[in-house]
């Protein structure tokens, strides 16, 4: 039994590293489709992608994150594929960690897998406002949907058909990943998290900026708290 | 107390405002769902224009001393509450435009993908 699976990844100016995620995806999981999202680059992502057949939407206007991801997942929702891959355009995702993220959702362990950097032996070095900002959603989130989270703001990620089908219609936006988790949770998507190997990043820099993380802290723990006091509003199809 | 002068300026203040909406409303440059805010608030201070004492009545009410501060309460509730339905809507319209942006860049990646193939069948006609 073969599963219709789809990368989708997220792009903002990445020409210096594209080419290299796409290659390592290729090499490693050639059945999978790839899908860029190029969140409006002023740079030539979107071409190289092109110049490489692969797949490429080109977002008409800058969304961020949160709606590139969901556009990825709109695409993947629209033309039916069972499993979906988040995976950033940075490099810092690595392809021969897929099999691993993928793997419990083709069990049907899961609904929604996260590659964690901080899980098992792998020791990941990061520097300590990064450290102290993924302390505390761990804390948070740990206590929210109530299982231990460690790596709330991984965007490597794997989604079956019905997390998909959730978060095409509602995906936080700005800095999504520890919302998302908090959504999913509540509205009974089983997630696990899986220990991943990441790279330190190759180029380009983070989406977080040095003077924006207190804001972005701020944020992102009351996005978590109020998503999770919204009611569900999704009934889960079972497959 | 106020002069009859003051009166009659604050009123004529108000239905100048009142009429300004309301044209701008006639001109479809204000969408009938948000002046419903402003003409409130421009009734509410015609009220107290015309019927002077009600402030005083007010104020005794509530215990404040000086009774036109009640009047500049009054207007900053107006104008929080303005302010506050102008995020809602600027919120949903950023949805909607998220939305939309999505969208348009999904149907334009299939177009661009039914364009090849349509050139390919052309070419392969010939």
């Amino acid at each position: 039994m073969s599963h219709k699976i789809v990368a989708v990844v997220p792009a903002f100016n990445e020409e210096d590293n594209i080419e290299a995620v796409i290659k390592d995806l290729k090499e490693h999981q050639p059945a999978i489709k790839i899908v860029v999202i190029n969140d409006c680059s002023d740079d030539s992502t979107g071409d190289i992608v092109r110049k490489l057949n692969e797949t490429v939407i080109n977002l008409v206007i800058n969304l961020g994150i949160g709606g590139a991801v969901q556009t990825g997942l709109k695409y993947a929702r629209d033309n039916g594929y069972d499993i979906t891959i988040q995976f950033d355009g940075d490099g810092q995702h690595m392809a021969c960690e897929i099999e691993k993220i993928i793997k419990p959702i083709i069990d049907g362990e899961a609904d929604v897998v996260i590659g964690s950097r901080f899980l098992g032996a792998g020791s990941f070095k990061s520097n300590i406002p990064r450290r102290i900002g993924i302390g505390v959603f761990k804390l948070v989130n740990s206590m929210l949907v109530r299982s231990k989270i460690t790596d709330n703001t991984s965007g490597f990620r794997a989604y079956n058909k019905a997390a998909v089908e959730y978060l095409a219609r509602y995906y936080p936006q700005d800095y999504p990943e520890p919302e998302a988790v908090v959504e999913l949770y509540r509205n009974r998507f089983r997630l696990l998290e899986v220990p991943v190997m990441m790279k330190e990043r190759e180029g380009g820099s983070s989406s977080i900026k040095v003077f924006g993380s207190i804001y972005y802290m701020v944020k992102v723990l009351m996005a978590s708290v109020i998503a999770f006091s919204r009611k569900p509003c999704f009934k889960e199809k079972k497959s | 107390m106020m002069s009859l002068r003051i009166q009659l300026l604050a009123i004529a203040a108000c239905l100048l405002i009142i009429f300004f909406i309301i044209s701008l409303i006639r001109k479809r440059k204000l969408r009938e769902e948000y002046s419903i805010m402003w003409l409130i608030g421009s009734l509410a201070l015609i009220v107290f224009a015309v019927w002077r004492d009600l402030l005083d009545i007010i104020a005794k009410a509530v215990g404040v001393f000086y009774a036109p501060a009640i009047l500049l309460l009054v207007i900053i509730f107006f104008g929080v509450l303005i302010f506050l339905h102008i995020t809602v809507v600027i919120s949903r319209q950023t949805d909607q435009n998220k939305d939309m942006a999505q969208e348009i860049s999904l149907l334009k990646n299939k177009i661009e993908l039914l364009t090849e193939k349509l050139k390919g069948r052309e070419d392969a006609d010939r």
